[in-house]
């Protein structure tokens, strides 16, 4: 199991976790500095997880499975990626889009996705050029009854990632 | 930052592994040719720039979700709902 790290997001709240669930990026574009990062998803189901960067926890991007949203995506990912991450296995490779909320709406950055070698907990971001991809793919606005409120502007942060002891 | 002049042929080496060629030069354009190890990303910088743009403009937004939440174990595209058919 390892270690556990704590610490305190503003934007997730108090997150208790296994060392051993740490994804380690190549640097995300942007964040030269920051490659570590845990996958918290929403407690209650959503389409919607954070990664969280142990290394600055204020830094914490929405993710997404972009196939929950765009069902033909044909994701930018040669052979070369999955080569750098070791990925020999389907079942190793997850697939997250980065999500940029912006008033009401929702982009997802289908241009370059997050991949991830689950055994190893590797990730890279692949940088794509496919023409037919953006980095702001707007999808339509969530139900609003929707639990996790992606869209609606709560303000409270009750987040805890461990029930308490 | 090293600058340095070569010739239509001509390569230059960063590190052992990554070979940068001229292949062409006409005008305005010239034609390079790189030889690295796969795990090396290549990029056309605009392109970079952009994914970054991207991923700062992401990184400060998005504190409408919050919530209770717990690390995700395994695949989070089977809890998400996401389907694999790409």
């Amino acid at each position: 199991m390892g270690e556990l790290i704590r610490f305190e997001s503003r934007r997730v709240g108090k997150i208790e976790v296994a060392e051993s669930e740490v994804i380690r990026f190549e640097p995300l574009p942007g964040f030269p500095n920051r490659t570590q990062f845990v996958l918290m998803e929403h407690a209650e189901a959503s389409e919607m997880a954070w990664l969280v960067s142990i290394e600055d926890p204020d830094l914490a991007f929405v993710v997404a499975a972009p196939w929950s949203f765009f069902p033909t995506y044909d994701a930018p990912v040669d052979r070369e990626h999955l080569a750098a991450l070791g990925i020999e296995k389907s079942e190793e490779v997850e697939l997250l889009s980065i999500v940029t909320l912006s008033g009401k709406s929702i982009f997802l950055n289908l241009a370059a996705p997050l991949l991830i070698n689950v055994t190893t907990r590797k990730g890279i971001q692949v940088v794509g050029d496919d023409p037919r991809y953006t980095t702001r793919a707007a999808i339509p606005a969530l139900e609003p009854q929707a639990s996790a409120g992606a869209t609606s502007r709560t303000t409270s942060q009750t987040a805890a990632a461990t029930p308490a002891p | 930052m090293l600058v340095l002049t070569r010739r239509h042929g001509e390569s230059v080496r960063i590190g052992r592994d990554i070979r940068v060629t001229v292949v062409a030069s006409t005008g305005a354009q010239v034609r390079i040719a790189i030889e690295a190890p796969e795990e090396v990303g290549i990029f056309r910088e605009e392109i970079f720039e952009q994914v970054a743009t991207a991923n700062v403009e992401a990184a400060s937004k998005g504190n409408a979700l919050v919530g209770p939440i717990r690390v995700v174990r395994g695949h989070a595209k089977n809890r998400m709902g996401g389907s694999q058919n790409g």
